[in-house]
């Protein structure tokens, strides 16, 4: 009951699908849909770009991408981990057996990436407003004349 | 087994059971390796977050019902306390009974007006809440929605005995009541209640078992061929 699981089916079957939501999930997915990528999926996201990590690596990456802003606590992690999973932008690369536990390392899906890039390019428009040439501020802190008066 | 791991699988309990047989081993590694070495305790912030994780999966309708569980404990215990107190006239309240409330720590009488409205106020969205989930899982479990309808029966009985089992002989007016015992008659029966009310919430918690919303984690939609956990009790 996700994003990914209600795409329509493009195939021989050219009959339009009815999709039927719960109203909490259909509430959750148009959710999904409108608001900006969380900072934590982001950079959570961001992790997996050099390839797949496991749980803890991905904790590691994260706090050092963002320069320790994003600390994920493993609860916090897991919860991200399954809604990534859930929507298809994240999937379960291998699995191995380190000190008799499993470990399960995550890679980025096509579509992971896609939301990804997006979400960057969003970000950049959005930085690109304040930064760009001739927007600099003044050297009194002030982005426009002050009155002498 | 380390006290750390032990005490993180115990935390990972917050998680409902068939979460913790895909998942629990995973995470265990992960918080173990997120710790710091010497470490005993699990960080307040890794604490913090399985249990509101755990919350998460388990979903509103089972926190609700975990309310009224141990508002019903709440109660009951206290409806027991109340009658082990000597007490006299002067504690008497012609239509209300004995109360034991005014005398008590001011922490002791929030939590029983808490419980008390929490038994008032919970049962009715517990139990729409509880068809909703359970109508909402695919098949749709027709003796799980039975059983639910029958714990939520069980609950109010169990609420409806308490207070007749709480009530004094005579709540109504002094009169037809000469002599209140002292030390009070000691109503065992409000601790069989209190431990109905535990088994009540085992029971629900085992109605409501299962993802409430269709699962596609990691373990749902593709077998690993390394299983680890087979074989091997959940932490």
């Amino acid at each position: 009951m996700t994003a990914s699981s209600k795409r329509p089916r493009s195939g021989s079957n050219s009959m339009p699908t009815v999709e039927i939501y719960y109203l909490s999930t259909y509430d959750g997915y148009v959710r999904t849909l409108r608001t900006p990528m969380r900072e934590p999926t982001y950079f959570v996201l961001a992790s997996l770009l050099d390839g797949p990590l496991h749980g803890y690596a991905i904790i590691q990456r994260t706090a050092e991408l963002s320069g320790s802003r994003v600390r994920l606590a493993t609860g916090t992690l897991y919860t991200v981990l399954d809604r990534l999973t859930t929507e298809g932008r994240v999937e379960l690369v291998r699995e191995e057996i380190v000190n008799g536990r499993a470990r399960r390392s995550y890679g980025l899906t096509p579509s992971g990436a896609d939301a990804l890039r997006a979400e960057a390019t969003r970000m950049a428009h959005a930085a690109r407003l304040v930064t760009r040439q001739g927007r600099n501020l003044g050297a009194d802190g002030h982005s426009y004349e002050m009155n002498p008066a | 087994m380390t006290p750390l791991e032990r005490r993180c699988r115990w935390l990972l309990r917050a998680y409902p059971a068939w979460y913790r047989r895909d998942r629990a081993w995973e995470m265990l590694d992960t918080l173990l390796e997120a710790s710091q070495p010497g470490q005993s305790w699990p960080s307040l912030r890794d604490a913090r977050a399985l249990v509101t994780g755990g919350l998460r999966l388990r979903g509103w309708t089972w926190s609700l019902s975990m309310l009224w569980v141990v508002a019903g404990i709440v109660s009951t215990g206290y409806t027991f306390y109340l009658t082990t107190r000597p007490y006299t006239w002067a504690d008497y309240d012609v239509g209300i009974g004995i109360q034991g409330w005014s005398t008590d720590p001011v922490a002791v009488q929030t939590a029983i007006v808490l419980a008390t409205v929490a038994s008032l106020a919970l049962p009715l969205p517990a139990l729409i809440a509880g068809f909703i989930r359970l109508r909402g899982s695919r098949p749709r479990r027709w003796p799980r929605i039975a059983a639910w309808a029958g714990a939520w029966i069980a609950g109010f009985a169990l609420t409806y005995q308490a207070t007749v089992w709480g009530n004094y002989p005579c709540s109504a007016t002094a009169e037809n009541c000469p002599a209140i015992p002292s030390p009070a008659v000691v109503s065992w029966g409000e601790l069989g209640i209190c431990a109905a009310w535990v088994a009540l919430g085992a029971a629900m918690t085992w109605i409501l078992a299962g993802p409430a919303h269709r699962w596609d984690g990691p373990g749902a939609s593709r077998r690993p061929s390394a299983k680890p956990a087979a074989g091997r009790p959940v932490p």
